[in-house]
């Protein structure tokens, strides 16, 4: 959902051997304690195919909520008072904020916060609730611009924020066609 | 008031008992290999040590010949068996039934044993230490003293699993948590050194040893910890990984098909920084190594470093800021270099450590700067004597 960069070369990221790891996604998991998995392949009598096939597809906020793949519709159930949704919604605010805290112990700081892609761009409430796990570092978002920021390139931190917060629409096809032309052209 | 405190393994018995009007532990000491003809005593009384040759068949028979120890004419500490007033028993799991200390009785033992499930080496050995003392001392009054019970206090969204959420209800996998003991102990030290009221203090305490747990502590209770369903969850440990990618766990299996349960005991015994470093799994080894320049030791030592840091500033997020770190068990007590290499790492949260007084090995003291806006302790832990007063408060 977000990264980080040291002189413009990443120095550390969520997702690890594959996309399953790091952060509560949608439907995976992200990293867990591994006997989290054993324990679930010895009562399910899982094969580890199987127990894959669930951490990718039936996890996540969708595992925990079990209202939608959605991330939108998680929200709207979690607003109109769904207690799994809700508690969905808090185990993943407070993993990326927890993501973010250790990329700023990797980096020794941090100079600005991006949010990108479907729920960086949209989600607004996410983007407030995981900045107020971001306090003690000096991020404060402003709140009003927060609500109406939706996929556009937009500063959504206060004037006063230590860490200036960005929300950043991905744009990953023009970054390959920009790589591709820089290898054709040397 | 004196209390016998007793931590009971499958094949071993740890053991102190402890004068609670002065906190003095009166005798202490080990029985190994119980169930064995080769079973033998360690016990430490007025200054002695000893080591005697005892077969054991049970634990029965193995209390029996401690408890013989305390009135020995030569290191004889009480009169009689009478003068101990309570016995607290170390229980690793106390699942989501044991929400608090217990008074023991026949109940809680069939508990203690359902609990076994997620400590399939430690419950079952709590309970037939519990059993063999009603036998040797009818009447005597029990608590069992839980590792996880502290974590009870820990909000759902913190020990909630992001896996399908019927395995919660079905099985119980969630977060329990570990040194629960420990933890508690060393933050109510410390709110007693500082004359603090603990019900206001924000503290992440950091247990390091063996197996480590890092832990978020919010007004005295349980916020967040790194230990998850089992101690092997968390930071990487000496020979455990921590939390990983669970395609990890998944490919590794299928590359070397191997079953759930061999996955585990690597992860469990093979993996961490011994599994980094190649190297013996001794923390002092690794240290040495990475000193010499070894590489791989040198990742493995910047990885467990690294990753304690991560969670002090998750848990600063968590709880929106941090009064105090205190660092404890055999490698926070011991380490110097690794207490530095941690609090490097949070100097931009403005932790600022006072490298003379960090310079000590097992002493309680604060190690910070004065400036430093967190305060940093070293408090060396004690489950044995929190164990007895959890104990003398029930009886």
């Amino acid at each position: 959902m977000y990264v980080l960069y040291k002189t413009g070369k990443s120095v550390e990221t969520s997702m690890g051997l594959t996309p399953l790891g790091g952060i509560v996604m949608g439907t995976r998991s992200g990293d867990l304690d591994p006997s989290v998995v054993t324990y679930m392949m010895n009562k399910e009598n899982l094969s580890p195919e199987e127990a894959e096939n669930i951490l990718n597809k039936k996890s996540g906020a969708y595992g925990v909520s079990r209202v939608s793949v959605d991330f939108r519709d998680i929200e709207e159930e979690a607003n109109s008072g769904g207690h799994h949704a809700k508690l969905a919604l808090k185990i993943f605010h407070n993993t990326v904020s927890s993501y973010v805290a250790k990329c700023i112990v990797a980096m020794g700081g941090i100079d600005v916060l991006t949010f990108t892609a479907g729920v960086g761009e949209k989600g607004q409430d996410s983007r407030e609730a995981i900045c107020e796990n971001l306090k003690i570092f000096g991020v404060k978002l402003d709140k009003e611009k927060n609500q109406k920021i939706k996929g556009i390139e937009a500063k959504v931190s206060s004037e006063d924020s230590k860490v200036p917060v960005y929300v950043v629409p991905t744009n990953e096809e023009l970054m390959i066609a920009k790589e591709t032309i820089k290898l054709l052209n040397k | 008031m004196k209390i016998l405190v007793l931590n009971c393994g499958s094949s071993s018995l740890k053991y102190q008992l402890i004068n609670m009007e002065t906190e003095e532990v009166l005798a202490s000491g080990k029985y190994e290999r119980i169930g064995e003809e080769e079973a033998f005593i360690t016990h430490k009384a007025l200054g002695i040590k000893k080591e005697i040759k005892k077969p054991a068949y049970d634990h029965k028979e193995a209390i029996e010949f401690t408890l013989a120890q305390f009135t020995n004419e030569e290191y004889k500490v009480i009169d009689s068996l009478d003068e101990i007033n309570a016995i607290g028993h170390r229980v690793v799991h106390g699942g989501e039934i044991f929400k608090s200390t217990a008074l023991i009785d026949d109940k809680v033992i069939e508990d203690i044993k359902k609990c076994g499930e997620f400590a399939p080496l430690h419950n079952p050995a709590a309970a037939l230490g519990m059993e063999a003392c009603k036998k040797v001392m009818p009447g005597k009054p029990m608590v069992a003293v839980f590792d996880t019970t502290f974590h009870q206090t820990m909000p759902k969204e913190n020990y909630i699993y992001p896996i399908p959420y019927e395995y919660y209800k079905k099985y119980g996998i969630r977060k329990y948590g570990a040194h629960g003991t420990s933890h508690m102990y060393v933050s109510q030290r410390l709110a007693e050194i500082e004359g603090k009221d603990i019900s206001k203090l924000k503290i992440v305490s950091c247990h390091l040893g063996q197996g480590s747990s890092i832990c978020a502590i919010k007004g005295g209770k349980s916020y967040d910890t790194s230990m998850g369903l089992t101690p092997l969850g968390g930071i990487p440990m000496v020979t455990r990984s921590g939390d990983l990618d669970p395609s990890v766990l998944t490919y590794i299996m299928k590359k070397e098909n191997i079953s759930a349960g061999e996955m585990e005991d690597i992860l469990n015994k093979k993996s961490g920084v011994m599994g980094i470093s190649g190297l013996a799994p001794d923390f002092r080894v690794i240290e040495i190594a990475s000193n010499e320049g070894n590489e791989r030791a040198k990742i493995a030592i910047e990885s467990f470093e690294y990753s304690i840091a991560s969670y002090i500033a998750k848990y600063a997020s968590l709880m929106n800021g941090i009064d105090y770190i205190i660092f404890t068990g055999g490698i926070g007590e011991n380490q110097i270099n690794i207490r530095k290499g941690i609090c490097e790492k949070l100097k931009f949260m403005g932790v600022e450590l006072d490298l003379d007084e960090n310079n000590v090995r097992g002493e309680e003291k604060i190690i910070s700067k004065p400036e430093s806006k967190i305060t940093v302790y070293i408090i060396p832990t004690n489950e044995e004597l929190m164990i007895a007063k959890e104990t003398e408060k029930l009886v």
